[in-house]
């Protein structure tokens, strides 16, 4: 995780806050806007942690990650 | 790979028998991308510009421009085959399945000399890896898997919501999913163009218009297949008029290599109109 620099970070811990509120709210039946907002929310951290990890693995490696 | 949180999407929608939403989803996508993201990078990348015209290189606008005009084209056959009735409407799903096929054929054939020039490009200006080979495989596992979980939360917590917040079905999936789907190259793309890094900008988004009507939704009617519910081109008519319009539009603003604020305002508007529409569908 070094590697990583702060802002990184933080933005990781964020997607990760959303992903587990998303699963919270998805298991204690909360109410469905709600659920709702925080899976949209934590669907789009995930899409820029997948982004951003492709384009480290194609940057290391481009034969990885075609 | 940015475009894998959308594809779990549109898959649980269609395991949940939610057709509308994982056909709009992805046209969403088309339509956020062509239309909403690439106005605003071209505004953007315009108002930053000393003479107020964003310049940037003609090849790839015309390129993607190419892919997205043979995906609707195999859309608006459907659609007209459809509407007359004719013989092969019975028939669109194997339609459907081989234009999946070649449409996939012809964005392989484009992706990986582009993927090459672009891999060199990227060694001669010293792009350096910053993260280690194990982190960000760990990190793209993880957010995968992640990825395939939320998608499932939000397919079963969509229609309870829609329900309480009186939207329509497509207006969830072509601009809601859409516009979270594609956060990524939304606030990428501004980002370069408020850097002045039109090439690149323009690259993101555009690459990502192409992706998704060229692999995405092909992959996506053929990975259908083994579904009960399937996906094919067939498309309520407005969206087909909307796409082709859609298709010409960026052809005609992009395809000169230049662009003007104006321009981007009214490809954002243009979405707007569409998203108004959606509404009351």
């Amino acid at each position: 995780m070094a590697a990583l620099t702060t802002r990184e970070r933080i933005a990781l811990a964020v997607v990760v806050a959303f992903t587990t509120l998303a699963g919270i709210a998805r298991y204690a039946n909360a109410k469905p806007v709600l659920a709702f907002a925080l899976a949209t929310i934590a669907l789009a951290g995930l899409a820029y942690v997948v982004s951003f990890a492709t384009e480290q693995r194609w940057a290391t490696c481009p034969s990885c990650s075609s | 790979m940015g475009n894998l949180p959308e594809l779990f999407v549109v898959i649980f929608a269609l395991h949940a028998g939610q057709t509308v939403v994982a056909q709009t989803s992805i046209i969403g996508s088309i339509f956020a991308n062509a239309l909403l993201v690439l106005g605003l990078v071209i505004v953007v990348g315009a108002t930053r510009a000393p003479d107020s015209c964003m310049r940037f290189g003609r090849k790839l606008a015309n390129d993607t421009a190419t892919l997205l005009l043979l995906c609707t084209f195999i859309i608006v056959l459907i659609a007209l085959s459809l509407a007359s009735s004719d013989p092969a409407s019975h028939h669109v799903k194997g339609v459907s399945t081989i234009g999946a096929v070649c449409l996939l054929s012809v964005y392989v054939v484009w992706v990986i000399p582009y993927v090459r020039s672009e891999g060199g490009a990227m060694g001669e200006s010293g792009h350096a890896p910053r993260v280690p080979l194990a982190l960000s495989s760990a990190l793209l596992a993880t957010a995968g898997v992640a990825s395939a979980f939320v998608s499932d939360w939000f397919i079963h917590a969509l229609d309870p919501a829609i329900e309480q917040l009186g939207i329509s079905q497509a207006f969830a999936g072509l601009v809601i999913v859409a516009i979270a789907g594609n956060a990524v190259e939304n606030t990428t793309g501004l980002v370069l163009a408020w850097k002045r890094q039109s090439d690149l900008a323009i690259s993101v988004v555009k690459n990502s218009v192409a992706q998704i009507a060229a692999f995405l939704y092909p992959v996506l009617v053929l990975i259908s297949l083994t579904f009960a519910h399937t996906l094919t081109f067939a498309l309520a008519p407005v969206y087909v008029g909307a796409l082709a319009l859609t298709g010409i539009a960026v052809w005609q603003v992009t395809g000169d290599g230049e662009a003007s604020a104006f321009e981007g305002w009214a490809l954002v508007a243009t979405y707007v109109i569409l998203a108004a529409l959606t509404l009351y569908e």
